[in-house]
């Protein structure tokens, strides 16, 4: 539109300039024209003042001759004619009246002309010297004579007598060929085309030269001329005026449709008007080439203008189009460019999320391994001692744990998105900080034995276990430091977890303060400012052989950054690490549950840990149930203590003792103190599994277990235990199953071809105790039953709708066998249908009950215990 | 993750008999995902084509046992109208329009089950 605005404009002012030159040029053409035809005018007046000048000079001459002849025939008498006529002839001859073509004529007072040749007749003109005047002058066309003349008429001073008569001749008239006239008027500037017009006063013609061509035509020349049409704004009588002002007019006409210039003088002496008649194209036939030239040259000029012009605005167009076209080019440029950086950033974001993508994948890799290890460490266990169930409950009670663990990483990775962004939600929900610290431990239990490392983990001032947090993230984040601790560990270390709950919760949020402490080889100053950073791992001798892929740390950071806590490092090297993480947990209750257990209240305990934190941590903890309590780190001196308060009749109602003490083996620490006969509750107190010690303690009189880390409610827990009270079960994953021990032993057999039903069914036996044998159809019923020896099969379940034999046929087979203990098997037939003709069939059939579907247990116990009363 | 009660309440079964009768919920949860393994329905499409009603007969009778096993309501219902219309198939002629017809019930009902357990499943 700009382009269009900007073109609009120019033209517009292009064409103001276009009508600007041409009103000017018609200025200029106008008056030029108007010059050309003053040039022309002025030439010609010139032209034709000359003409008159010379016309009166040379007519001045004439009479000058008249006079000078006039003296000599004066007064003279003549005799005859004949006389006169010689006189007149020598007069010529003397004064030379031939070369000026004139000739010499008497006339008398009757009007008879004498020439040379003699009397002509009465002259015509007889009557224009009737005035009296003396001189005169006219052009007289006489009938005696030919041709027309310029008459110069004398009247004689004294008169000439002629003959006997004495005639009078009282004029002396020199006649002058017109024709002579012309060398006066002649001129060669109008090609010869200037018509010449001797016009009398009154406006008619007297004589015309007009070499053949009179464009007047009429004999009032005035009135042709005042009839004409006048150009340059002029008329006859305002041409009429100047000439009377100034002896001399021009004027610029058109006649016939031919164009003129005329120029009028005014012969004074002779009564005559002079006038040139010139057509247009003749006048000032110089000037008009000049003009024509110029004009010329001008239209050459404005045409070669009009040329750059046009040129000019074709090329404003080109260029105006070139511009837009370059101001196009720039746009796409620009856009091309933008979306270059857009392609690069796109680009750019999409190797970031790649790399991120395989970050996170070598992330998981990592942080699968561990649980995937404590699987496989769990699953060899229970399948070395495949028999010990409660062991191998034990071990797929902590192989689900890990397992979920596992499966939650798996979803993780399995969640492209995820992967895509590298990011990671949290998920809160409830969770119990005992349980996931447990969980923890039987983790990485396996690897801390597997480099023969210590493990603690203490819990301290924790008044609230029950939180919300996203508890697959913890866990990633506890057992990722965990691990690191025990990798950079070297054989014999040591590792300490410890959770503390900071004082002053807002009573909605729980502040916990978790320590993760190792003495393994640290770290080096420099490399812990960037051990945040991906792919960062310490350049040693040492950590070169350890594996792994330096992402742990951070997406701990990460992850612990998410949840809005902190995480700080304190490492020496050769000296070992601590990682402090600070993090805020929506409690669940705000209210704390009872703590406190009535029977213990103002008790005394014994705690009995080589670690005094331990200690301290556990006096806590009896106190906070409403306990006093006492703590000691040496073995012999709990033993030592536990006589004396027996003597002092202040015993202790339990003792808490570590199983691993530094100077006396704790169980048996816990043998003697039981061994001095109160009989209290000894409660273990075990960093490691109880199943190691379990046989050992229990001979040694241990009530309960508590392994470390002890929480509150672990602690709670192993007290109630010890003291003999129900424990709070804790949900076993494992479905518990009724058992009835009526059943138990029985052998059937199941006839069902339908898979799922046989599975159903046999699933539903399983649980009531039976065992049993299967077949798909009636004919391998009988075959087995057949084939079978007493006591094999106490029942046969039969189902009716089947392929090959169906149940009804396959049970009068069965009768009809011969060994009446096989015959005689109870049969019980199992279908979808329930119309009384099919009972009835079936008892035709020597079936003994009937079962239908849908299957209900309790419907099978009783027939089944009906049946078995029967037999 | 689907419940099981969510389950069964998508197709109309009746969670609370299955879970009374088949012992808990963990027991059903096992055993009904294994429905989807089942051939009796793909053994009753096959043997309607080929009009093979004895074939036929006893695969819906097996679908009708199961899906009284489990409580499915609905298909219970309809294979156990397709049943009693098959149950003569050797004395009788089988009308085959109203044998279309119940069949497509029984196979909307089918379809409405295995739907909902497999998104129970997880699949």
């Amino acid at each position: 539109m700009n382009l269009e605005k900007s073109q609009k404009q120019f033209m517009l002012f292009a064409l103001t300039l276009v009508i600007f030159l041409v009103l000017g040029i018609l200025y200029f053409l106008s008056f030029l024209m108007r010059q050309t035809m003053q040039e022309r005018s002025s030439q010609l007046i010139q032209m034709t003042s000359q003409m008159r000048v010379n016309m009166e000079d040379g007519l001045e001459i004439h009479w000058n001759l008249l006079t000078a002849m006039e003296a000599e025939v004066e007064g003279q008498h003549y005799g005859d004619e004949k006389e006169l006529a010689d006189r007149i002839k020598e007069v010529e001859k003397r004064y030379r009246t031939d070369p000026y073509g004139c000739s010499l004529m008497l006339l008398d007072d009757n009007g008879m002309a004498y020439l040379c040749t003699g009397n002509v007749g009465i002259w015509d003109d007889v009557k224009s010297l009737a005035d009296g005047e003396a001189r005169h002058t006219f052009i007289s066309e006489t009938r005696n004579i030919d041709g027309v003349f310029l008459v110069f008429s004398q009247a004689l001073n004294q008169p000439v007598i002629m003959g006997s008569d004495k005639m009078n001749i009282t004029h002396m008239i020199l006649l002058k060929d017109i024709k002579t006239l012309k060398k006066y008027y002649t001129t060669e500037s109008y090609s010869g085309h200037a018509a010449t017009y001797f016009i009398q006063n009154n406006g008619n013609l007297a004589y015309c030269d007009s070499c053949g061509d009179d464009s007047i035509g009429k004999r009032n020349v005035f009135k042709v001329l005042r009839q004409a049409k006048y150009m340059q704004g002029q008329d006859f009588d305002s041409m009429k005026e100047v000439l009377d002002q100034k002896g001399i007019a021009t004027a610029n006409i058109s006649l016939k449709g031919t164009e003129y210039y005329y120029c009028v003088t005014s012969l004074g002496g002779y009564d005559m008007t002079l006038m040139l008649l010139i057509p247009s194209k003749y006048v000032a036939v110089n000037t008009m080439n000049m003009m024509n030239s110029t004009l010329f040259a001008e239209t050459i000029f404005l045409v070669v203008l009009a040329a750059m012009f046009l040129l000019a605005v074709v090329s404003f167009i080109r260029v105006q189009r070139t511009v837009q076209i370059v101001k196009i080019e720039q746009k796409n440029n620009r856009e091309l460019n933008r979306l270059r950086i857009a392609a690069e950033d796109a680009l750019h974001a999409a190797e970031v999320a790649n790399k991120s993508k395989s970050v996170f994948l070598s992330n998981m890799s990592h942080d699968i391994r561990t649980p995937m290890n404590a699987v496989i460490g769990f699953a060899t266990l229970a399948s070395a001692q495949v028999e010990n169930t409660e062991k191998v409950k034990d071990c797929l009670s902590k192989i689900l744990s890990s397992s979920q663990h596992l499966l939650s990483l798996i979803n993780d990775i399995l969640d492209m998105s995820r992967i895509e962004s590298g990011k990671v939600h949290l998920e809160e929900t409830q969770a119990n900080l005992s349980e996931m610290f447990h969980d923890i431990k039987n983790i990485v239990i396996g690897q801390i034995q597997a480099k023969q490392l210590e493990l603690h983990m203490d819990v301290m001032d924790v008044t609230d276990e029950e939180v919300y947090c996203d508890k697959t993230r913890l866990n990633q984040v506890l057992l990722n430091l965990l691990s690191n601790a025990i990798k950079f560990t070297p054989l014999g270390g040591c590792v300490t977890v410890r959770l503390t709950q900071q004082p002053g919760n807002t009573g909605e949020k729980g502040l916990y303060e978790i320590r993760v402490k190792d003495n393994g080889i640290g770290m080096s100053k420099e490399f812990v400012s960037h051990i945040f950073d991906p792919f960062e791992r310490e350049q040693t001798s040492t950590v070169s052989r350890i594996q792994g892929t330096g992402l742990g740390m951070p997406i701990t950071k990460n992850l612990i950054d998410m949840m809005g806590g902190t995480i700080a490092v304190k490492t020496e090297q050769k000296k070992g690490t601590e990682f402090i993480i600070r993090v805020e947990l929506r409690l669940q209750s705000a209210e704390r549950r009872e703590a406190g257990i009535e029977e213990l209240a103002g008790r005394k305990a014994l705690v009995v840990d080589n670690d005094s934190y331990t200690c301290e941590i556990v006096t806590k903890m009896l106190e906070q149930m409403g306990m006093r309590s006492e703590s000691t780190c040496s073995g012999r001196e709990a033993v030592f203590r536990a006589k004396k308060s027996l003597e002092r009749k202040d015993d202790y109602y339990a003792y808490i003792i570590d199983s691993s003490l530094s100077d006396m083996d704790g169980i048996e620490t816990a043998r003697q103190i039981k061994s001095l006969g109160e009989n209290p509750p000894v409660i273990i107190l075990s960093a490691y599994d109880w199943a190691d010690i379990e046989g050992e303690a229990r001979t040694a009189g241990v009530s309960a277990f508590c392994q470390k880390p002890m929480f509150l409610s672990d602690l709670r827990n192993s007290l109630l235990d010890a003291i003999g009270k129900q424990k709070v079960q804790e949900e076993i994953i494992l479905p518990t199953i009724e058992k009835n021990e009526g059943f138990a032993g029985k052998h059937l057999l199941v006839v069902e071809d339908n898979e799922l039903n046989r599975e159903i069914t046999t699933e539903i036996l399983k649980t009531i105790g039976f065992e049993f044998d299967i077949a798909v159809n009636g004919q391998e019923a009988l075959q087995k039953v057949a084939e079978s020896s007493t006591g094999d099969y106490d029942l046969i379940l039969m189902d009716i709708q089947m392929p090959v034999m169906d149940g009804y046929e396959a049970a009068r087979q069965i009768r009809l066998l011969e060994d009446p203990a096989l015959s005689g098997i109870p049969i019980i037939a199992m279908t979808a249908n329930a119309f009384d003709e099919d009972r009835k069939t079936a008892e035709k059939s020597g079936m003994n009950d009937f079962l239908s579907k849908p299957i209900n247990l309790e419907e099978i116990v009783r027939v089944l215990k009906e049946v078995f009363a029967q037999k | 993750m689907m419940t099981l009660e969510e389950c069964y309440s998508k197709f109309g079964g009746d969670y609370q008999d299955v879970t009374a009768r088949l012992l808990n919920e963990s027991m059903v949860s096992r055993l009904v995902v294994k429905f989807l393994d089942d051939p009796s329905y793909q053994n009753l499409s096959a043997a309607l084509e080929e009009e093979n009603y004895g074939d036929a007969f006893r695969a819906v009778h097996t679908l009708k046992g199961l899906s009284l096993n489990f409580s499915f309501g609905n298909l219970s219902n309809s294979s156990s109208d397709l049943t009693e219309l098959l149950r003569h198939w050797e004395t009788e002629p089988v009308d085959s329009g109203k044998c279309e017809e119940f069949f497509t019930k029984v196979r909307e009902d089918y379809l409405a089950v295995t739907e909902a357990v497999k998104e129970f499943a997880g699949k």
